[in-house]
This record gives structure tokens, C-alpha cells and sequence, in this order.
């Protein structure tokens, strides 16, 4: 009897045991659902989410490099003293801000979970996929570009390809993508920050881009230049301010501007001579502008003036001075009195642009200064240039003392005192208009340093800082991360040697890129 | 002793009248009583004895009477009338013995000695007396009528007869173990105590590698078994925790795991034990021992067994307060010959000196008065960083009281302790406080301890405010306290309000670059805190079917709640507006698990333990985070006051939850011929939810044999003891967490009403598969000379294949790499134990007891085509710490300086700097340890000295990086005055040459310093004097007649003296241990509190 509740017992509780994991089985793999995430994509609202991802901006080595911005301090002194190569790395594989990671593999994952009928939104994929690896290669030179985003494929080790094979594919992909636009067909709607679906608008966004592209191609391949330029040109580019591509941000949760938060959050924290990383406007900027009376000066730049305990904000032209670049290495008495970015410049609901008509219209006076137009004469051209970049500041909210709006008369006057000389050398035309590109794009960190490199304008300071590490000339590229030196071993080898690297990465950065041809000039001026 | 007579009558009766009252009818009591043995058997005994004493109380008499007088068949059953013995029990050196246990065996008779060692039993003449306590040899002594029976108990430090505590609490005799299995004793842990337990081990066990990193009291411990073998960088390569039979969270609960960023190091799971609470620590490093413990014991296993009730006479009341002051144990080296500036020159203005303020390139110190970074005028002589350090730090002091009541008889005792760690970190300002109540109850209940309950309750709350920096500079106050100018005295940077700040409320700035914070500021106005309370249960119900049958039914949990806060204040140099970080973590481990264990005899010779469980695991962390940037009134630290709540930052506001589970089932059979030859098999499934149905199960199994030699072949005279043993084990493990292999997509915040959809860019394995760690271990244990001098030697190799790791991958594929399995690694290595008595006479004994590990770790293969992973980077990523292909787990990588051919330096023909190139400096895991620990005892003395030694490994030190830049270092010195003259080729290998003058030499060692890691990493070889404890026994005679019944005071001390220390080291004036991780990436230290030497007393009463 007792033997037999001893048994019962036992089979009970083996029972139990055995049962003891299995009848929760099912509860074990509802466990793992995701709880903060959906499993489907919704193309609209990533698309969103690419075009967020399209700003790139460069403070310390294309802000300094390009001489806008200087300061007195070493660490961040990249550009400005070329005093490390911090910062100067083609950014491939950063996981939010990645070229390859963060920003292709989006367009990827968008591009797949669009049907082939989707011939709008696929065309836009390849736009923008062809703005992002432009900007990648002027950078970085030879990179992987038709074997890349294969991971899913399981080619995870691509192959780099020319930058000239690049940018020739590149040129193909715009064409296409823009001849196949049509408005007649669904678009992205209110996903579209550009352009809120308005296709017509794409198209001429990719032929600026096209034109971009060719222009760039003027000294390594004039040919090719010449012929993409018109086709880039009969397509149409942009020419109004309302085709300016551009994100509106505003000063709400996850609405700011990300560019004008990172400077205000690490280099010019509150108002009042508190920029933590000793930065200044750059001599050679503020000089420029003011020379010319340039009425952006007042819109863009302030000096930060002490009355009694505070602080007020100072935008008139005559108090406006740069701090010389790579002059100083320790904080100078007078450091309160140099000019400073704007409170327009650094809102948080200030816009970013992509690309515009002031780039455009300075890109066909080029074009027609080198005969490969005649739509335009290069002196119309330009001036409609500088008339674009000083309107766009209208898109600016006014802030304090400063106000975007810059009047017609304004412009006038400018013109007036600055004309384009269209009898000057076409060296001196070329630097007239490449630089009035530097002083219109302003923010546009890239595409100043790739069009800086390309035709050697704006004339940069020379400087020739005690323990630089480039005996005085700023970067021609940027590096390849020395990761793919461990994953990628055999392609980065072969890429370095043949752009003409050592695998020393400390002299690298002076070698140039495939478009970087132009002779006979320094680049850095005194 | 009539009491005790009187109950066991009384106990008697009811059996008795039990028996009547179920089958009520006289003449069935004797087949009743046959059924119950035994017992019955001693009942009655017992019945006679109380029927034959004056005392007897009558209703007692009444009841069982009729039973004696009318049952005559009874009396076949009595054995020979009982008598009572009563005796003293003693230890080797005559000193009685409290607490030992006493039992007739065959019976459930039994007694524990009082507390001048006396006992009374009552027993039949014709029997045999047990005496068992633990760390003695139980004894077994033939009573042989007599009625007085003195006896002396041997040590057991051979651990011949010694249980040791295995999987689920199950205890096993040491001598049948088939794998080598290591104890520390809870007192051996109170009284040099480490706060965090794990740190304790150091040098105590062979193959344990234990270290704890200078982060403040309450920081975590790093503990690595047998070698690292995980390569996943974040994957844990410490131990699971076991407390009481099931694992507590034992994860590091914050930053600290590596030495960037804004690091507070909020401590581990295992932080929050009691060094008091504990009885034992069993360290099971083998694949066999931790095969049953299922997927998180891969890494080996960290058995600790807490202090419960004993059955004991009169009141159990232990106090001890044990305190313990610290200071730093090494001061850097610096160059002391010229002082704060550049070029050469002195500080001439405010703005000069504040701009220089870390530079050590100024003039010859010369004692003039120049102007400092706060515009005051003081003598431009060399104040120290020594002289810094002392004026900035405190001592620090852990003081803990503990008090503990215990009490109850075999049927029901507990033991309940309440204690209280009050810590002061060197680091002004900095507290930690441990309170915790920890209730242990276990009850026996039925005939034959037919159900024992056990029930463990830890309850903690653990209060930290102020935690040290660690790292980097921000927020760090030991970057500024190290790094000063060496003419400024850091005391200069409080101000005149003592907190770092001015006049106005502002960081008080020593030098031109905001993250390099003033020490006072970050130590008085900037706060973090982090309050936890944790909760750890454990409850068990055992059913005794039969003798040699039970069934066990366990539930456990630990729960961890905390809620942490961060802030800056408005006025900070770095972020001038300030920011605020709050949030709540949730951590909840929730284990049931049910058991039957089974155990006969056959053949007569050979025994068999068999058990079959299962488990079920439950997991969740909820972790919240609330925090944003920009204060908008002084003074007024809460999320209202902030201007922004910023989801674009790492303060963005959150909610996550994850959840996991593990479900396993598992057995084990152990057999044993003759006490000879033991064979035990263990093998375990584990289902886990973090991975897909289909790949989401392991089973793995484990064989191991041992042999007693000794009793088997005839061996020398000399040799007392010869044990052979061997095993093999798989064990499975997953650190794939929950949701990581699902694909998903995420929504951030809408961008003007219109939604943002995230994708991940991780390239997800969805087949990944649990990983597997494959030990085999032989070894063998040998005692000579009756046991006085003991040897153990073990050979392992521990290989872990196809690892759980995101291997990197070019982004160029358009992905970074999702978790998948490749990898094997290898730790092959010896472990040694060498241990004996020296001297061992009546009034002194010295015992010595020697570790000694060696591993060796490789790694074997990567993923096809990768030969390299990192698993972390120094500081500036001036190193990496890899794991490549043919090297040991753990390379330091870094820059050393390019020489050619003929040994001549290579140059930078622009720059004029030495060209670099990229090298390995050493490995980050010390191959060798081992220890040296010394017990003597002379009369009421004893003293224990511990030496700790770790060869083989480097560490690269940020906070020297800095020092060699900023010029505080004697490596700069040459050319102040002269200018550096550099000889050598340019990379073409043309002659170059090159001055830098005088006014450049900042610029030339800056860049050396901060280009060349080589210059910044050390060996962190040492041997360490880790601790002294010299106790002393106050003898017993005295104290009992207030009321005493034993006190005991110390003197103890730990990281007494650093004997040896690489040259280089040394030189620096480093402490060799500063690593400052206790993650994977281990070999990198950043600025940190100065690493202790501590000295304490200690306190211990009992009542």
C-alpha cells in the first residue's frame, strides 16, 4: 500500500518534470516578439527617413580647411592647422552615420521593398543613391561601387572600382533615372521633404546633379565634361529659389536642425564668446565679404559685444573680423571681438540645402565661359547666381539682429560694385565665379571642398603651423578607413596602390583623386 | 539534560500514540510498531529510559504503559536498555569543540555539544557514536557500555571525509569528485574583506583570475576562469554566480566595461553580497562540474553557499564590525625640473597661464613667483603630483557592522543577519552604502525528516552617490588631479567656494579645454546617483519518498530595481547649460526547477546516484530613461527645469523591455564501486527563446572518471593518498539576446507630423545556433606523509567553437554584421595546488597553501576570411584590443616607432615626426598566476599572509599618454634647453636630420606621446604582499563569565606592498594592476582613483 503511494507519487512528479518544459514551449517563442518594432516597411515613411540622413556637414577639417571658420585651439584644428588627420576618414561604416551602413543600405532596403511599377519612386531611389556616392568618392577616391550593398547576397568583400568608372556610371544612372520620371505616375507624397511628390522638381534635381558631376570632370576629361554639361543643361537644372531642394526644420522634439545643434551644443554654446572649442569665423571669410559689402555679412556673422554683464549680439559689417587661420595657438586677449556665427545661422530651425540655383546658375556660367553652352552667356549666369545665393537666406527665420531677407537693391549694389568681368582672363573669370560658389554655398561643406579641389578656388591662406602634418597644404582626400585594411585586406591593398598610396597613412591625404588635375597652381596663397 | 530527556520522552509518546490512534486496535501495535523500525525500535528505548527515571511525567507514563506491559512480542524488539554517555569533545590542541554533532547511528538520535564541548547522549550500550562538525573528520566511536567517552576530531584539512557543495546544493563527498573543485571559506573573505567578494579571489584559487578596478567602493570585480573564451566582445567571460543552488544576475550592471566615455562603474551582480552572509565559496572551473548548471555556466561556475541556522543550545547572537581605511598604493613619476608653460617660457598673463594650464613645457623651476590660471601670483616651484593626489583624495573607509541571530533545533532553526557597509570613497564626496538583511529558515517536518523546507531571503538596498569617474577626462576628477602643471597646486582649483566653482557660479577652468574638468567641480557640483534595491529568494520544498529517494521542488528569484540619475549643472565649462539623465532598471531572473534523486545500492559493492530535473528560466529587463539637455534655473536639478528633451541625443527618452527564457531538462548517474572507482555522467538540454525553433536547442553531456589509487595498488609508505581522475564535458551556451535576430522596423520621432521609419543595418543570421564549450581535464591528487603535504595537478583544455559574434565586416557590403557562429579558441593550461602543513606541534602550526595556473589561449580560427576582430580600443584608439588569428586571446595593438633595416629611426620628411607603424605590444590576459598563502597559529594568534603574483600581460595607460604629451614625464625632458635633435632617415631612406628648437620641443613630444602607444604601455607583471590578517582569540574562560562565548579581534591589510614590478613599470611609478576594465577589453587604463592599500581592524563576537 504505502510501496504504491510511493510509486504514484513518483510517477507524478516524473511527469512533472518531464512536462514541466514542454507545456511552456509555445510561451517561450512569445517571448522574443518584438515589442518597440514592426516586421514591414512602409516606403513612404523610410524614404522620410533617407532624405533626413542626406545632410553632411564638416566643421573642424572642411570648416577650418576651407577657411570659413578658424581657432585657436589644437584638438579641433584639423582643417585649421592641419594639425592631426582626426576627423579626415571617409566615413563608411559608422552604424548612424555610415555612408555604406546608414545611409545606401536604407536606399537599398527601400529600393527592395518597391515594385518595378514604382518607376517615380525607383528613379528618386537612384537620384539620391547617386547624390550619396558622389560625395563619398570625392572624399574617398576609388571605392567599392558596383560590387557594394551585397551583403545580403553574401558578397561581403566588394571590389573597388575606379572613381573614373564611378562617375561615369554615376552620369548613366541620372540620365536614366530622370528620363524615366513622369508625372503622370504615383510618387512619394508627403514623405517627400524636398519637393512634396512634384517629380518635375526630381528631374531638375538630377540634371543639376548631372551638371555637378560633369563640371567636375573638367580637367581630368574636358570631352566628357563638355558632353554631359549639355546634356545636364537641355534637361533643365534648376533655376528658381522654389526649386531649391532643402529640409525646413523646426524647434521641436526631433524637428532641429542637426547641423546647427552640433555647433551650438559643441562649439558655440551660449551666446556671449562661450564657443567651448576656441572657433571663430576665419579671417580669409570675413575679410572677402567685407571687402566686397557683401550684405550677407551682416546676415550670417556676428560679434558678441559685452554691456555691463551682458552679452548683445552686434551684426553691423564695420565691426565684423575673422580671426586669421592657424594664427594662434593660445586664447587671445581680443578673442570676445572676432565675428562669430549668427543666431540665424545657428538656429535650430534653420533649413539645410541640398542643392540649389545658386550652385546651378554658377555651374552653367562655367560651362558657358568654356564655350560648352550658349543657352546662357557666362556673366547672366552668374549674376543670376549671386542673385539666388542671397535670396535663399529669405528661407532663413529671422533670429535677433539678423534677418535673412536681402532686397533686390542690395543685390544691385553688390553687382554694381563686383561686377563679373567677362574680359579677364578665363583663369581670372574661373576664379571669379568659383569663388562666388564658396561664398554661396556656405554650409555646403562637401561640394566647396570637392569644387576647392577641382579648380583651386577660393585662394586659400597659406599656413604653415609649427608641428603640422603636411608641411603647410590642407588634405586632398580623405582616408579609407583602415578597417577594411582587416575585412576587406586584398581590395583596400590593391585600391591604395593603385591611387599611389603607402600603406604609411600619414602621408596619404595629400594624394589626390582621379578629377583632381589641375596644374600649375599651389592652392594655398598667402 | 532532564530537559532534553524529558522532550525526546515526550517526542516518543506522540510517535507512539500516533501509532495507537490510526489503527486503533492494541494488538496490530506490534506489527505497527515493526513497520516503523528504526524509530520504533529507539521509541521505545527511549520509553524505558523515561519510565525508569524519577522525573517521568505521568501523562506520559500513562499513555504508553499499557503498551509495554500487555504487548509482550515488543520485547523481541528492544535491544539492550539505553544508558547515558556523556563526554567532551576537542580539537587537536585540546580545545573543546562547540557544535559538534553527535548521532547514534542507525538512529535519529542525536546531540550537539555545548559550548565547552560537552555533550550527553542517550544511546543503547551496544552502539555507535558519529561525530561530525564541519572541517573536522567525522569519527565514528564504538560505545562498548561505557558511559563516559572523551574524544578528539582531527582537522580535515585532507579533505579525506570533506562534503563538498555541488550542482543544485546536492552534497557530495570531495574524495568521489571527478574533477578538481576549489573552496574559500566564508571567514576567509570577511576578514581582509573586498567589498565585492569576487575581488577576494585573487591568488587564492589556481586558475582564477580575479581583479576589481579602482573605481570607488561598490565597483565590479572581473573574474576569468580558466581563460577567456568567448570572442564576442560584449559576450561575459566571468563566471554565473550560484547562490544557494540557483544563479543570481551577475552581470555588470553599467559602465566601466570599457575606458571611454562618461564611465561611473555602478558594480556587478555579485556586488551585492555580504562577505558576512557567506559560508562557503565553491569555485567549480570545470566543463564536468558546471555541465548541469546549464547554458551560463560555459565560463565556469561560482558556487556560493550562504550561512543558515544550526540546531544549538542558548542564544546564537554574532556580532563583527570589521573597518578598513585606504590609501593610494603608487604616486606617478614626473619630471619635477620645469614647470608649468610652453616654449620654454613661464606663464606671463592670466590667459597664458590658463591657456598652459596643463602643459608641463615651461621654464626651469626656479621658485619666482608667476602667475597661475586663477590670475594669484605663486612660486613656480614643483608641487608633486604626489602631493596632488594626497591633498585631493581622502583615505577611504569601509566600515561594516553585521550582526547575526541563529538559533532553532534540527526540526526548525534559522538565522537572520542585519548588516550595514559604510563606505567613503578616496574621492571626496563619494559614498556608498550596503544595508542588508539576509533570513534563512530551514524546517524538517514529518517521520524521518520526511519533508525539509528551505528558504532564503536576501534583501539589499545599495546606495551610491558620487560615484568616481573612470577613463577619460570628462567628468573624471582624476584626469585633473593627475594632469595639473606640476607647479600648480590642485587645491587652487576648489575656489572660494570649495566646489570648483567662482563667483558666479561657473567651473572654475585650470586649463583651456572644457572636457578636461577641474577635480572639485566634478567632485562637488556635478552629481550622479544610483539607488538599488534587490531582492534575492530562494525557497525549496524536499520530499524524503524514502531513504534513498527525494523529490525537490525550487523557486528563486532575483530582483533588482534601480533608479539612477546623472547630472551636470548649469555653468559648466563643457556644456555650460548642463544636462540631466534619469532612469529606472528593472532586472528580474526568476528560476523553478524540480528534481528527483535516486540512490541503491547493487551488487553489493556498487553505488548509484541518479537524478533527472528540469528547469525553467525566466528573464526581463525593463530598462526606462528620461533625460534631456539645457537648465533653465540654477540650482534646480529635475527633468521640469530642462529646456530640451532631446530624442537626437544619448539622453534620449526611452522605454525598453526585453524578455527571455530557457527551458532544460537534465540528469546525471554517479556511480561508485567500493569507494574506488567513481564514474558520473551528467547530460543537460536547454531550449532557448532568443533563438529560432529548429536552432534553438543544445543538449549537451559530460563523462568523468576518478580513481583512489591508494586504496586500490599498494603504494609507497610515504604516499598516504593517490587519487587519478579525468573528464570530458560539452556545455552549451547562447548570448544572443532577446529580439536580436528578429527583423525589425523601428519608428523614431515623426518629422513634422509625417512618420520616420527606421531600418536596421545588421546583417541578421536567422539559423544562428547555441555555441559550445568543449573541456577536457585530467588530473591527479597525491598526499604525503599522512596526509601533511598534499599536491594537485590538473591539465585542461578548454576549446570553445562556433561562438555567437558579429564579426566586423566591410561596410562596404552595405551591413554591418549580425551575430552568426564561427570562431574556435583554444585555452589549454595547468593548474597546480600545493599544499601542506609545515609545522604542526601543539602550539604552533604553519600551513602553506600555493596555486599556481598557467593558461595559454589562442585563437584558432575567425570567420572565413577574417583574421582579426577588435574587441575594444584604448582611449583615443591609440590601441586596439584584438583577437586575430594564431594569437593569444587579447592582443594589445598599437603604434611603436619605424626603424629600417640598419636600426636607424624613419621620419616624416614634412612633418619631421618619427613615422609609426603598427605593432603589437603584448596581450591584455595574464598567462600566469599564482599565489603564496601562509596560515601559522601560535596559541590564540593566528596570521595569515597571502602573496599574489600575475605574469605575462601589458596594459596600455591613457593617463600616461597624457602625461608624456603635456610634459610631465622624464621622457621629455631631454632638449628642453637645447632642442631636440633628431638623427635618422626620411621614408625615402635619405639621411635626415632635423632640430626642433627650443620653442617647438612641446610640439614634438606632444606628438610622441600621442602617436607612439608603444611609449604609453606597460607590463603588468607583479608580485603583490595582497594581504595580512594577524587575529587573535580572546580566550573563551574570560569572556563566558560575561557572557561570552568566543571574541575574536584582527589586524588586517590588503595590496601591502608591490614586491616586484616591471623596470619600466616601476619607473613610472605605476600600480602594475590598473587595468581598468572588466569587459573583454581588458589591457587598457584610463585615469582613475589611485588604486588602495588598505588596512583595517576587525571585530568578532559571539554570544
Amino acid at each position: 500500500m504505502k510501496t504504491k503511494f510511493i510509486k504514484s507519487i513518483c510517477l507524478v512528479a516524473a511527469t512533472a518534470i518531464a512536462l514541466l518544459p514542454s507545456c511552456s514551449k509555445d510561451k517561450l517563442a512569445e517571448l522574443n516578439k518584438p515589442q518597440n518594432a514592426v516586421g514591414f516597411i512602409i516606403p513612404e515613411n523610410i524614404f522620410t527617413n533617407v532624405l533626413l540622413n542626406t545632410p553632411r556637414n564638416n566643421y573642424a577639417v572642411i570648416g577650418g580647411g576651407m577657411q570659413y571658420f578658424s581657432t585657436y585651439k589644437e584638438v579641433p584644428a584639423v582643417g585649421d592647422k592641419y594639425f592631426s588627420f582626426n576627423g579626415a576618414t571617409a566615413d563608411f561604416g559608422d552604424p548612424t552615420t555610415g555612408y555604406y551602413t546608414n545611409k545606401l543600405n536604407r536606399l537599398y532596403v527601400l529600393d527592395k521593398a518597391l515594385t518595378a511599377t514604382d518607376v517615380n519612386k525607383k528613379s528618386i531611389v537612384r537620384i539620391l543613391r547617386a547624390y550619396t556616392y558622389h560625395q563619398l568618392t570625392d572624399v574617398a577616391g576609388d571605392i567599392p561601387y558596383f560590387d557594394a550593398l551585397k551583403g545580403e547576397s553574401g558578397l561581403l568583400s566588394p571590389k573597388y572600382d575606379t572613381q573614373q568608372a564611378i562617375y561615369l556610371d554615376l552620369l548613366k544612372e541620372l540620365k536614366e533615372s530622370a528620363e524615366a520620371l513622369n508625372p503622370a505616375n504615383p510618387t512619394f507624397t508627403t514623405g517627400d521633404l524636398f519637393y512634396k511628390g512634384d517629380v518635375s522638381k526630381w528631374k531638375k534635381f538630377a540634371y543639376t546633379l548631372m551638371l555637378r558631376l560633369a563640371m567636375r570632370l573638367s580637367e581630368v576629361s574636358p570631352a566628357t565634361a563638355q558632353t554631359w554639361a549639355q546634356t545636364a543643361i537641355a534637361g533643365g537644372v534648376m533655376t528658381s529659389d522654389a526649386d531649391i531642394a532643402k529640409i525646413s526644420y523646426n524647434n521641436t522634439t526631433g524637428n532641429i536642425n542637426p547641423k546647427t545643434q552640433g555647433l551650438t551644443n559643441g562649439d558655440y554654446a551660449t551666446p556671449g564668446g562661450d564657443n567651448v572649442e576656441g572657433g571663430k569665423y576665419a579671417a580669409t571669410f570675413i575679410d572677402r565679404l567685407k571687402s566686397t559689402n557683401d550684405p550677407r555679412l551682416s546676415v550670417i556673422s556676428i560679434v558678441w559685444q559685452l554691456s555691463g554683464s551682458t552679452y548683445s549680439a552686434n551684426n553691423s559689417p564695420a565691426v565684423q573680423r575673422g580671426m586669421v587661420s592657424a594664427s594662434l595657438n593660445t586664447r587671445p586677449a581680443d578673442f570676445d571681438t572676432y565675428s562669430e556665427p549668427s543666431q540665424l545661422v545657428l538656429n535650430f530651425a534653420a533649413p539645410i540645402i541640398i542643392m540649389g540655383p545658386a550652385e546651378a546658375n554658377l555651374l552653367v556660367a562655367e560651362a558657358a565661359l568654356r564655350g560648352w553652352t550658349s543657352t546662357t552667356s557666362a556673366a547672366a549666369a552668374y549674376n543670376a547666381g549671386v542673385r539666388s545665393g542671397m535670396t535663399q537666406w529669405a528661407l532663413w527665420p529671422t533670429v535677433g539682429v539678423s534677418s535673412g531677407t536681402i532686397t533686390t537693391a542690395q543685390i544691385d549694389a553688390y553687382l554694381l560694385a563686383n561686377p563679373y568681368v567677362a574680359t579677364a582672363s578665363t583663369e581670372a573669370q574661373i576664379e571669379q565665379i568659383n569663388t562666388q560658389k564658396w561664398l554661396s554655398m556656405f554650409g555646403d561643406d562637401y561640394e566647396v571642398y570637392a569644387n576647392w579641389r577641382r579648380t583651386g578656388y577660393p585662394r586659400l591662406k597659406k599656413v604653415n603651423y609649427t608641428g603640422n602634418v603636411t608641411g603647410g597644404f590642407m588634405f586632398r582626400r580623405f582616408a579609407i578607413p583602415i578597417s577594411e585594411k582587416l575585412v576587406n585586406s586584398a581590395n583596400y591593398l590593391e585600391a591604395l596602390s593603385r591611387q599611389g598610396f603607402s600603406e604609411n597613412t600619414d602621408d596619404n591625404l595629400l594624394t589626390k583623386v582621379w578629377w583632381d588635375k589641375k596644374a600649375g597652381l599651389p592652392f594655398n596663397f598667402n | 539534560m532532564k530537559n532534553s530527556l524529558h522532550e525526546k520522552c515526550n517526542h516518543a509518546r506522540l510517535t507512539v500514540h500516533e501509532s495507537f490512534a490510526t489503527k486503533k486496535n492494541k494488538t496490530h501495535v506490534s506489527s505497527s510498531l515493526k513497520a516503523m523500525k528504526l524509530t520504533g525500535i529507539l521509541v521505545v528505548a527511549a520509553v524505558l529510559q523515561a519510565a525508569a527515571a524519577p522525573s517521568a511525567n505521568l501523562s506520559f507514563t500513562k499513555t504508553t504503559k499499557p503498551f509495554f506491559i500487555n504487548e509482550s512480542p515488543i520485547a523481541n524488539h528492544l535491544p539492550v536498555p539505553p544508558i547515558v554517555i556523556k563526554g567532551t569533545v576537542t580539537d587537536a590542541k585540546r580545545a573543546p569543540l562547540p557544535g559538534v554533532s553527535i548521532k547514534v547511528k542507525g538512529s535519529t538520535v542525536g546531540t550537539t555539544t555545548d559550548a565547552n564541548g560537552n555533550f550527553s547522549i542517550n544511546a543503547p550500550d551496544v552502539s555507535t557514536l558519529i561525530f561530525s562538525s564541519i572541517g573536522f573528520a567525522t569519527q565514528e566511536v564504538e560505545v562498548n557500555k561505557r558511559t563516559s567517552i572523551n574524544i578528539t576530531l582531527a582537522e580535515d584539512s585532507k579533505g579525506l571525509s570533506e562534503v563538498v557543495v555541488t550542482a543544485f546544493g546536492v552534497k557530495r563527498a570531495r574524495r568521489g569528485l571527478v574533477y578538481s573543485s576549489s573552496e574559500v571559506s566564508g571567514a576567509s573573505l570577511t576578514e581582509a574583506r573586498e567589498n565585492n567578494v569576487a575581488s577576494s579571489l585573487t591568488g587564492k584559487i589556481a586558475g582564477v583570475d580575479a581583479s576589481q578596478i579602482s573605481s570607488g567602493p561598490g565597483g565590479s570585480s572581473r573574474v576569468v576562469i580558466r581563460g577567456a573564451g568567448a570572442i564576442n566582445p560584449n559576450a561575459n567571460n566571468q563566471p554565473l554566480y550560484v547562490v544557494n543552488g540557483l544563479p543570481i544576475n551577475s552581470n555588470n550592471s553599467g559602465a566601466g566595461t570599457n575606458t571611454t566615455g562618461l564611465n561611473v562603474d555602478r558594480g556587478d551582480g555579485i556586488s551585492s553580497i555580504n562577505p558576512d552572509d557567506i559560508e562557503t565559496i565553491t569555485v567549480l572551473k570545470s566543463g564536468a562540474a558546471a555541465a548541469l548548471y546549464g547554458s551560463q555556466a560555459a565560463n565556469g561556475v561560482i558556487l556560493i553557499t550562504t550561512k543558515s541556522g544550526k540546531a544549538q543550545k542558548g542564544i546564537g547572537v554574532e556580532y563583527s564590525s570589521n573597518v578598513v581605511y585606504g590609501s593610494p598604493s603608487a604616486y606617478p613619476n614626473f619630471q619635477t625640473e620645469y614647470g608649468s608653460g610652453t616654449d620654454g617660457v613661464k606663464p606671463t598673463t592670466q590667459a597664458n597661464a590658463l591657456s598652459t594650464g596643463r602643459l608641463s613645457f615651461g621654464a626651469k623651476i626656479d621658485g619666482s613667483n608667476v602667475i597661475q590660471f586663477d590670475g594669484v601670483s605663486r612660486p613656480y616651484s614643483a608641487v608633486g603630483v604626489k602631493n596632488n593626489i594626497n591633498n585631493f583624495y581622502n583615505l577611504s573607509r569601509d566600515w561594516t557592522n553585521t550582526v547575526a541571530f541563529s538559533g532553532g533545533s534540527e526540526q526548525l532553526n534559522f538565522r537572520l543577519s542585519v548588516s550595514d557597509l559604510s563606505s567613503k570613497a578616496q574621492t571626496p564626496n563619494s559614498t556608498y552604502n550596503r544595508k542588508t538583511v539576509n533570513l534563512s529558515t530551514r524546517a524538517n517536518m514529518g517521520k524521518n525528516n520526511l519533508i525539509n523546507l528551505e528558504s532564503t531571503i536576501q534583501y539589499n538596498i545599495e546606495d551610491a552617490k558620487n560615484r568616481p569617474g573612470v577613463g577619460y577626462a570628462e567628468r573624471n576628477s582624476s584626469w585633473g588631479t593627475y594632469l595639473a602643471g606640476n607647479t600648480v597646486d590642485v587645491r587652487n582649483f576648489a575656489g572660494p567656494n570649495g566646489n570648483g566653482t567662482d563667483a558666479s557660479g561657473n567651473e572654475i577652468q585650470w586649463n583651456p579645454v572644457p572636457a578636461a574638468s577641474n577635480p572639485y567641480f566634478v567632485a562637488y557640483s556635478t552629481g550622479n546617483s544610483d539607488k538599488t534595491q534587490r531582492l534575492i529568494a530562494n525557497g525549496s520544498v524536499r520530499i524524503n519518498l524514502l531513504e534513498n529517494l527525494f523529490i525537490k521542488g525550487t523557486v528563486a528569484r532575483d530582483f533588482a530595481y534601480t533608479d539612477l540619475q546623472d547630472y551636470v549643472p548649469m555653468g559648466t565649462a563643457l556644456t555650460p547649460l548642463g544636462y540631466l539623465n534619469t532612469g529606472q532598471r528593472q532586472n528580474d531572473r526568476t528560476n523553478f526547477n524540480a528534481m528527483m534523486n535516486y540512490n541503491t545500492t547493487f551488487l553489493k559493492d556498487f553505488k548509484v546516484n541518479a537524478m533527472v530535473g528540469a528547469n525553467r528560466e525566466r528573464l526581463s529587463d525593463l530598462n526606462t530613461n528620461l533625460g534631456g539637455i539645457n537648465f533653465q534655473v540654477p540650482n534646480f536639478i529635475h527633468i521640469s527645469n530642462l529646456a530640451t528633451i532631446n530624442p537626437n541625443t544619448d539622453l534620449a527618452p526611452y522605454r525598453n523591455r526585453g524578455t527571455s527564457g530557457t527551458n532544460s531538462v537534465f540528469g546525471s548517474a554517479d556511480f561508485d564501486y567500493k569507494g574506488i572507482v567513481y564514474l558520473s555522467f551528467t547530460g543537460r538540454e536547454d531550449t532557448f527563446s532568443t533563438l529560432q525553433a529548429g536552432n534553438n536547442s543544445i543538449f549537451y553531456p559530460s563523462v568523468g572518471s576518478s580513481v583512489i589509487m591508494s586504496d586500490l595498488v599498494k603504494l609507497p609508505e610515504a604516499v598516504s593518498f593517490l587519487k587519478l581522475r579525468g573528464s570530458w564535458a560539452k556545455v552549451g551556451s547562447n548570448t544572443v539576446t532577446p529580439g536580436q535576430i528578429n527583423q525589425v522596423y523601428s519608428f523614431g520621432t515623426s518629422f513634422g507630423g509625417v512618420p520616420v521609419q527606421n531600418n536596421t543595418n545588421t546583417l541578421i543570421d536567422f539559423a544562428i545556433r547555441p555555441l559550445s564549450v568543449y573541456t577536457t581535464e585530467g588530473g591527479f591528487e597525491i598526499r604525503f606523509l599522512k596526509n601533511r603535504l598534499s599536491f594537485d595537478a590538473t591539465y585542461y583544455s578548454r576549446v570553445t567553437k562556433d561562438d555567437q559574434l558579429a564579426p566586423t565586416i566591410s561596410p562596404t557590403s552595405g551591413f554591418l554584421a549580425g551575430f552568426t557562429n564561427v570562431g574556435k579558441v583554444t585555452n589549454k593550461g595547468i593548474e597546480i595546488l600545493l599544499s601542506g602543513s609545515v609545522v604542526q606541534s601543539k602550539d604552533f602550526s604553519w600551513n602553506v597553501s600555493i596555486p599556481f595556473a598557467y593558461n595559454q589561449s589562442k585563437i584558432v580560427e575567425l570567420a572565413p576570411g577574417l583574421t582579426t576582430i577588435e574587441v575594444g580600443q584604448g582611449i583615443s584608439n591609440q590601441v586596439r584590443i584584438l583577437n586575430a588569428v594564431g594569437l593569444p586571446y587579447g592582443t594589445v595593438r598599437g603604434w611603436g616607432l619605424l626603424k629600417d633595416a640598419n636600426g636607424n629611426q624613419v621620419y616624416n620628411k614634412a612633418s619631421g615626426y618619427e613615422v609609426r607603424v603598427e605593432k603589437d605590444l603584448g596581450v591584455a590576459n595574464p598567462p600566469w598566476t599564482m599565489g603564496f598563502g601562509n596560515d601559522f597559529k601560535y596559541k590564540k594568534f593566528s596570521l595569515n599572509v597571502l602573496f599574489d603574483a600575475k605574469f605575462g600581460a601589458v596594459a596600455y595607460n591613457n593617463m600616461w599618454l597624457y602625461a608624456s604629451r603635456f610634459g610631465l614625464t622624464k621622457e621629455t625632458l631631454p632638449g628642453r634647453d637645447t632642442g631636440v635633435q633628431l638623427n635618422g632617415v626620411d621614408q625615402t631612406g635619405a639621411p635626415f636630420s632635423k632640430l626642433w628648437g627650443v620653442a617647438d620641443v612641446d610640439n614634438y613630444y606632444n606628438n610622441l606621446g600621442n602617436t607612439i602607444s608603444e611609449i604609453s604601455t606597460f607590463s603588468t607583471d607583479f608580485v603583490k604582499l595582497r594581504q595580512v590578517i594577524l587575529n587573535y582569540s580572546i580566550p573563551s574562560l574570560k569572556l563566558q563569565k560575561i557572557g561570552i562565548q568566543s571574541a575574536s579581534i584582527g589586524i588586517v591589510g590588503r595590496n601591502l606592498a608591490i614586491l616586484y614590478r616591471d623596470k619600466k613599470t616601476k619607473a613610472a611609478g605605476l600600480d602594475p594592476e590598473m587595468q581598468q576594465s572588466v569587459g573583454n577589453a581588458t589591457g587598457t587604463a584610463g585615469a582613475g582613483e589611485p588604486r588602495t592599500r588598505t588596512i583595517g581592524l576587525n571585530l568578532n563576537v559571539k554570544f
